[in-house]
């Protein structure tokens, strides 16, 4: 259920002969204090934080990569303060790839301590206090030397908070391509290689929320919205504007050789939903919460396998499904 | 005889009678069909698989051998999958 941003091919850990170096909350609260001080402000879905401790090429770049998604600094805005700052380390996680097995899938370490969760990756290693709203980010060597690493590191680090914030704030994120058409949602999902880019690009007409990542939140008629987060796949724009839209159906993606939708209910809506959730089922601490909000989700908007050819057709098939649940439809 | 019991970091819900349950550590999930989400509620930590065996045969109307070999099956296949605890507690 972990999100790959990219192999680890890409990361500056691998080949190392070492164990891993997952940290302990005292080892980030031990370390100095960056001796930088830019700042970035993140917003998402009304959920602000603030990366403190920024060189300002760093932060220039970030808020250039962020674009909607980084408001103007308002010192007085309650945020989580992240105080961002280099570890003197080659890196922490390392790499399992070998010749054989290929590439490894990009690994995230987490733990909980406390109120605290705990965070590890190839290049970087945090931790978030949600209520307390505060943590860190420490870079290894790589990330606060290279540009690329520095960038994938903040925004796997922001990936891990973003999806425990979002269940702490009755939505959840969702593995999935977003696509909106005639002013609904509709949310593809699966894991990689199940499709998403491809539905997104055989839908040339619709709104792109994202090809990777979209965020779901949940109303308080439990009816869902789907919207943009700033974490991009391969193909989505960057977004324009933070509109949230009615969800019309979740669906599962199977590659097959016909289009047909099968929907779901009970547990195997949610279940199907749960397994696409980066992150926030690792924990136990967690998990509870997430299932709950998917459930609600899962309650009011319909749930189905979508198996479709790789071509547009399969849009007729969701059409019709869709009217036969109408008021009036064929069942 | 042997109390098994759920695994603590286990996340269960029930929707019409199926339990789905996620197993955050190896971050997998299973669905149980109706018999094995009621033999799920009935694992407690004090009521052995006889126990078990013993309330599923009655309410299931259906011999307690045969409920007992379908217990013990199930409660072994739960174990494997890492859905229950020892009984010293650890992860089985």
């Amino acid at each position: 259920m972990t999100v790959i941003t990219q192999t680890s091919a890409e990361s500056g850990a691998r080949g190392q002969d070492r164990p891993d170096f997952i940290p302990d909350l005292s080892f980030h609260l031990r370390r100095a204090p960056s001796r930088s001080s830019a700042s970035l402000d993140i917003e998402v879905a009304g959920i602000g934080v603030r990366l403190q401790g920024l060189a300002p090429d760093q932060a220039a770049a970030l808020r250039e990569r962020y674009g909607i998604f980084s408001p103007s600094a308002d010192r007085d805005a309650d945020r989580v303060r992240i105080d961002v700052a280099a570890a003197d380390l080659d890196g922490f996680l390392v790499s399992r790839s070998d010749p054989v097995s290929g590439p490894e899938f990009y690994r995230v370490s987490l733990r909980v301590e406390g109120d605290c969760l705990l965070a590890a990756s190839y290049e970087w290693a945090g931790w978030f206090d949600l209520p307390r709203r505060r943590g860190g980010l420490s870079l290894a060597r790589p990330a606060g030397t290279d540009p690329r690493a520095f960038d994938r590191s903040v925004e796997n680090y922001l990936r891990v908070l973003y999806a425990h914030a979002f269940v702490e704030n009755d939505g959840f994120l969702l593995h999935a391509a977003g696509l909106v058409r005639d002013g609904r949602a509709y949310v593809f999902f699966g894991p990689s290689g199940s499709g998403k880019t491809t539905v997104t690009a055989l839908t040339p007409e619709a709104t792109i929320l994202s090809d990777d990542l979209t965020l779901v939140r949940i109303a308080g008629d439990g009816s869902a919205g789907a919207c943009s987060v700033p974490f991009r796949g391969v193909f989505a724009p960057r977004p324009e504007v933070q509109t949230v839209y009615p969800v019309a159906g979740f669906y599962r993606l199977v590659q097959d050789t016909d289009d047909r939708v099968v929907p779901l209910a009970g547990a195997r809506a949610v279940g199907e939903l749960v397994g696409s959730l980066p992150f926030v089922t690792e924990r136990h601490e967690v998990a509870g919460r997430a299932i709950d909000t998917v459930s609600r989700a899962a309650a009011a908007t319909p749930v189905s396998h979508l198996h479709f050819r790789k071509d547009r057709t399969f849009w007729q098939a969701i059409d019709a499904a869709l009217e036969r649940r109408a008021p009036g439809g064929t069942s | 005889m042997s109390a098994p019991k759920r695994h603590p970091d286990a996340a269960a819900r029930v929707y019409d009678e199926e339990a789905f349950i996620v197993l955050p550590h190896k971050g997998q999930y299973k669905i149980l069909n109706r018999v094995g989400t009621r033999v799920w509620e009935l694992i407690d930590g004090t009521r052995s698989t006889e126990d078990i065996a013993k309330q599923i045969s009655e309410e299931y109307e259906t011999t307690y051998e045969g409920a007992r070999k379908d217990v013990e099956d199930f409660i072994r296949d739960l174990g494997a999958h890492g859905m229950l605890a020892d009984l010293s507690g650890k992860v089985a």
